[in-house]
């Protein structure tokens, strides 16, 4: 019975595993590059770079937020302000517009419609209308919304997806009979032994991680997926259950019809600050500016603790005085889901942590591409058997599907990646829509590549595909240096770490590709190869 | 079932069962994966419904910690339904859980439940 | 100069997490047979004591860095930190066992010497 648990998991494994792979691929690829979103963000804006990080003071850089706002949003309802930080220097106000007269005023504004103003706060400028671009956040949206379609129909999708890799992971735990004599083990050039040596090692020294991200992933929408436990106790009342859940009040109040000014807010940054013992705010949103009922929340700037559950104080918005608790609340669950939404998006994570997180996240990424590619590696010799006895002619269609899309899928996803940060530079930085064009690149080159694939799935395209991915990519320094953006020896020398940090993960990686396009070349044909079909 | 061998050593004989690609063990398959998809999350909704109900903590508590618990149950009882002896036995199994997990519910639902 | 201070303060840390992770691997990957054999030739184990004595040496040598790495982020960052170490000790092991296998050991003493001083000098920053 044991051994046939072992074999009955081993199977569910390779089902669970292969079927939502290319996508698995996908969300991990992205959610990966999403750990440094706003430095890929900031990269992205080169009209930005100049805001070199002059240190300001949190209570200069909220009077000038304020003025700004008061001057352009006065009778916007809510304001949204981000403290400059080391990951981001600039300091960004937003706000939602005012309705238009006789319209009404609680319909909800769509998302597209809010302002927004980015400054540098040593000097006040408007940072010169940085391009349009969406930035890191597309990556960090397309890890769980996916595109071109409703977020709802995206996160349904990837939840399944998700569902099944805590599946995969689970049941190749029970598969894995040598976990512990297996560690270390990696016997390169032999063919299909090397690769699952390579999906073994990929998955079993970072587990711990793939265990982690999968779960929480899944835990930071689970009131999406799982929602009878909300309507259970709360039945239809999910506005009550988010605001108990979250600690805040009810940001739905209708405002007031009484003006008021607002209070300075440099005071209550102040007092913040002094009851997180020193630590700097964050974000700051202020409802219903200038009106009676106005009220302003903080919240902890993210990176000093590990929960997403950040602590978070409201304050009177006319008045000045704080209004409720001052720690982060909830019981222990609650608190035990927000260190797992925290662990999961890791913007707790200082440098050396997040190195560490997007390490793993590249072994998460090296799992499923030798996953997959180990499929069809074990799958060619039975299909060269029986093509030797005369029972099939060619190759067969699952066999062919599965190389075309790890071909598209992995080589054309890494291909389509810098195309998304060379539109960026080359397409005219101006006109409306510049963000949407930047991504269909984006999914232009994807397309094709995932086209070309599945039509020739052989290893001269994989080593054409990787090689063009492996030279856009080591190109993006030279275009970052060309197209005005801060060049490796203007951001080494400025501290602009968050730029030269790209340039040099993305050098890395195209050496990476090209490397691997080489190696291809070189490569042994391993035994078990159909002649004329892939490779 | 179609062996995929687990260790890495030449591949094992594969088992003497004909069964690999006939309508039959494509039909199990297929009744698995309903049991398994369908059958296993409601199995997971009915627990996080009924611990829900049951946990003596905090109304937000008590929904926080049975969902993050019904998140387990679903792969667990996937698992469960590619691992029983047979397709018959993957949909009795489920049955008899949702089942269990239903009668706990109604009780919890008839006498209150926990504060 | 206070931020260079904490700076070094933290790569002192950082590498001997580091350090005391690969050292510790390279002791538990030479306490099993196949590794073994790959530095004394096949059919080789080692004695008992030695086997006895890695293990122990590389257990120790784990919850070092987990140490160093708490000393680091404080309690719960710290596990996480460790997590992330003991990948990137466990990737450069396996790499240097698959392709330099014959200098595994002196990779072993040789972290575990990095090891020291780091944390020495991260005891004097």
């Amino acid at each position: 019975m044991k051994e046939g648990f072992r074999q009955s998991m081993a199977w569910l494994h390779t089902w669970s595993g292969l079927l939502v792979g290319w996508i698995l691929f996908m969300v991990f690829a992205a959610g990966t590059a999403s750990y440094f979103r706003d430095e890929i963000t900031l990269w992205m804006k080169p009209e930005l770079h100049a805001a070199a990080p002059a240190r300001v003071s949190q209570a200069e850089a909220i009077d000038l937020a304020q003025k700004t706002l008061e001057q352009r949003a006065g009778s916007s309802r809510r304001w949204f302000i981000t403290m400059p930080s080391a990951r981001n220097p600039a300091l960004e106000a937003g706000w939602v517009p005012a309705p238009a007269r006789g319209a009404d005023p609680q319909a909800r504004p769509k998302r597209r419609t809010f302002g927004s103003i980015t400054l540098a706060p040593a000097t006040g400028k408007e940072l010169g209308k940085a391009r349009a671009t969406r930035g890191g956040d597309f990556f960090f949206r397309l890890h769980f919304d996916l595109h071109y379609m409703s977020a709802l129909w995206g996160r349904w999708i990837v939840g399944f997806c998700a569902m099944s890799m805590l599946v995969a992971i689970l049941s190749g735990i029970v598969t894995h009979k040598r976990i512990f004599k297996d560690f270390f083990t990696f016997r390169p050039a032999r063919g299909q032994r090397s690769w699952l040596d390579a999906h073994n090692l990929s998955a079993v020294l970072a587990l711990p991680y793939h265990l982690m991200i999968t779960y929480t992933g899944l835990v930071t929408l689970m009131f999406m997926y799982l929602p009878a436990g909300v309507q259970a106790v709360y039945h239809d009342r999910t506005d009550a259950f988010y605001a108990d859940l979250n600690g805040g009040p009810a940001a739905d109040a209708k405002p007031s019809p009484q003006l008021a000014p607002l209070a300075p807010l440099g005071p209550m940054l102040d007092e913040a600050s002094r009851i997180w013992h020193g630590a700097p705010v964050g974000r700051i949103t202020v409802n219903h500016p200038g009106r009676a009922n106005a009220s302003v929340n903080l919240v902890l700037q993210e990176g000093r603790d590990m929960t997403q559950h950040l602590p978070n104080l409201s304050f009177d918005g006319v008045t000045g005085k704080r209004m409720s608790g001052a720690g982060a609340e909830g019981g222990g669950a609650v608190q035990a889901r927000g260190v797992m939404y925290g662990l999961h998006v890791g913007r707790f994570a200082d440098p050396l942590l997040r190195a560490l997180f997007f390490l793993s996240g590249l072994a998460g990424c090296a799992m499923v591409a030798t996953g997959l590619l180990m499929w069809a590696v074990k799958e060619r010799p039975k299909h060269l058997k029986a093509r030797q006895d005369g029972k099939v002619a060619k190759v067969g269609l699952g066999l062919r599907l599965v190389d075309g899309l790890n071909l598209g899928g992995i080589a054309g996803l890494l291909l389509a990646m810098p195309v998304l940060f060379w539109a960026n530079r080359l397409l005219p930085s101006g006109g409306t829509g510049r963000a949407d064009l930047e991504i269909a690149c984006f999914f232009t080159a994807w397309g094709v590549a995932a086209l070309a694939g599945l039509a020739c799935p052989a290893r001269w395209m994989w080593r054409v595909q990787l090689a063009i991915g492996g030279l856009l990519f080591a190109a993006l320094p030279l275009l970052n240096a060309a197209t005005g953006g801060a060049g490796l020896a203007a951001s080494l020398k400025n501290g602009l770490w968050a730029v030269a940090g790209f340039d040099l993960v993305s050098l890395l990686l195209g050496m990476l590709l090209l490397y691997a396009a080489y190696r291809l070349g070189s490569r042994s044909v391993p035994r078990a190869r159909l002649a004329g079909s892939a490779a | 079932m179609h062996s995929i061998p687990a260790d890495p050593l030449p591949p094992s004989p594969r088992k003497a069962r004909p069964r690999a690609a006939s309508p039959a063990y494509r039909a199990g398959v297929a009744a698995r994966a309903i049991a398994a998809i369908g059958g296993g999350y409601l199995l997971a909704a009915l627990s996080t419904r009924a611990l829900a109900l049951a946990l003596p903590l905090s109304p937000v508590d008590k929904v926080v910690a049975a969902t993050l618990t019904g998140l387990v149950v679903y792969p667990c009882a996937i698992m469960w339904c590619f691992a029983a002896a047979s397709a018959a036995r993957a949909w009795l199994g489920l049955a008899g859980a949702c089942a269990l997990v239903a009668i706990v519910l109604l009780l919890v639902r008839t006498f209150g439940g926990a504060a | 100069m206070n931020d260079l201070h904490t700076g070094l303060h933290t790569g002192c840390l950082a590498l001997a997490a580091l350090a005391a992770a690969i050292a510790g691997f390279a002791a538990l990957s030479l306490a099993m047979d196949r590794h073994w054999e790959q530095l004394h030739g096949r059919w080789s184990e080692p004695a008992i004591p030695a086997r006895q004595w890695l293990r122990a040496g590389g257990t120790l040598g784990l919850l070092a860095s987990l140490a160093a790495c708490i000393a680091l982020r404080g309690a719960g960052q710290g596990w996480v930190a460790w997590a992330g170490m003991l990948t990137l000790a466990g990737v450069s092991l396996a790499l240097t066992l698959s392709y330099a296998a014959r200098g595994v050991a002196r990779l072993g003493y040789g972290a575990a010497i990095a090891a020291f001083v780091a944390s020495a000098a991260a005891l004097v920053t």
